[in-house]
């Protein structure tokens, strides 16, 4: 169901975020001084990889990183998490993110879509997530989406750990039913 | 009547939503309406249970539940649908009216595909029902 893999994609949110992710493979950016920030980056291309394998890859237009604040901006960011396992890539893009490492907090916003290859897609205007407390949140509209389903509410609270979904109000679902799995055949 | 489609869509609105993947359940809360088909509920509380492979086998609704189905009301404080049955089972003063009949019990079984509901009274309740003489050219009865 869309909701179980809107959890699955917040856990490897969080499983990237919380990292101390040593940059495995350079990120193919050039680099220059920046106006207030202390690094402007373009054309970012990150992989992070794990015994020889993918985790995840981080592309964006451009981004700037504030070195006192410890704060991360990106610009047209392209998000993929390589599924394991037998489960599929998960991909998060976005208008814009900023990353506060000292909050561990992330912020997506502008466009937030996030969809898997099974046709799940979760689009909001702004989406949060809290390292700390290990929750992605959003007080704006959400939409998630798959071949079966379709559910809208405003206000969503994912509770990684728990693997617990909240939307706040104006919930409003339709499925797909189809025949039970017994009865086929 | 046509069969109940337990494969038509089905739209659930209510005020909030919680699911947990580690139960498999998605809980609507706060004025629920649910429609499938011909099949309209309402409650407090809609929960639906899903199993491996996401399918929706059961539902249960609960909080002044009431259950509409063309002329058919049935009402309680507890309803399981269960879509493979095509049935529904009220329970908590459960009552099922059909324009100015009526029936109730202890636990109500309505039977979507049909015209049908069987009433079963119990220690606490007995059946009641009651039915107002037709007149020769409609002789319908809500329960048999």
């Amino acid at each position: 169901m869309l909701l179980v893999a809107f959890v699955v994609l917040a856990v490897l949110l969080a499983f990237v975020v919380g990292r101390r992710y040593q940059p495995v493979e350079e990120a193919i950016t050039t680099a220059q001084p920046a106006g207030d920030a202390d690094l402007s980056l373009d054309n970012i291309d990150y992989t992070e990889t794990r015994n020889g394998r993918a985790v995840w890859r981080l592309r964006a237009v451009g981004g700037s990183h504030d070195l006192q604040a410890g704060v991360t901006r990106l610009r047209q960011v392209d998000l993929v998490f390589y599924g394991r396992e037998g489960r599929g890539d998960l991909r998060l893009t976005a208008d814009r993110g900023v990353w506060d490492s000292r909050s561990g907090r992330l912020e997506a916003f502008g466009h937030v879509r996030a969809s898997d290859d099974r046709g799940y897609v979760l689009t909001s205007e702004r989406m949060f997530y809290d390292q700390n407390r290990r929750l992605v949140w959003t007080d704006g509209p959400v939409r998630l989406t798959s071949t079966a389903m379709e559910v809208r509410g405003r206000g969503l609270r994912l509770f990684v750990d728990q693997r617990r979904l909240r939307l706040l109000s104006d919930v409003w679902s339709r499925w797909q039913l189809g025949p039970l799995a017994e009865e086929r055949g | 009547a046509d069969a109940f489609n337990r494969d038509a869509p089905l739209e659930i609105t209510s005020d909030r939503l919680e699911a947990d993947d580690v139960s498999k359940t998605v809980v609507f809360i706060g004025h629920v309406v649910g429609r499938q088909d011909d099949l309209t509920i309402h409650a407090g509380r809609l929960t639906v249970h899903y199993r491996q492979g996401r399918q929706i086998r059961t539902i249960v609704a609960e909080e002044d539940v009431r259950i509409i189905q063309g002329e058919r009301v049935a009402t309680g404080q507890k309803a399981v649908f269960d879509r493979q049955e095509a049935t529904i089972v009220l329970t908590g003063d459960p009552r099922v009216n059909q324009g100015k009949d009526f029936v109730a019990g202890e636990r109500i079984t309505v039977f979507l595909d049909e015209k049908r509901s069987l009433v079963e009274g119990g220690e606490k309740e007995r059946v009641r029902a009651l039915f107002h003489p037709r007149s020769k050219d409609n002789g319908q009865n809500p329960a048999r």
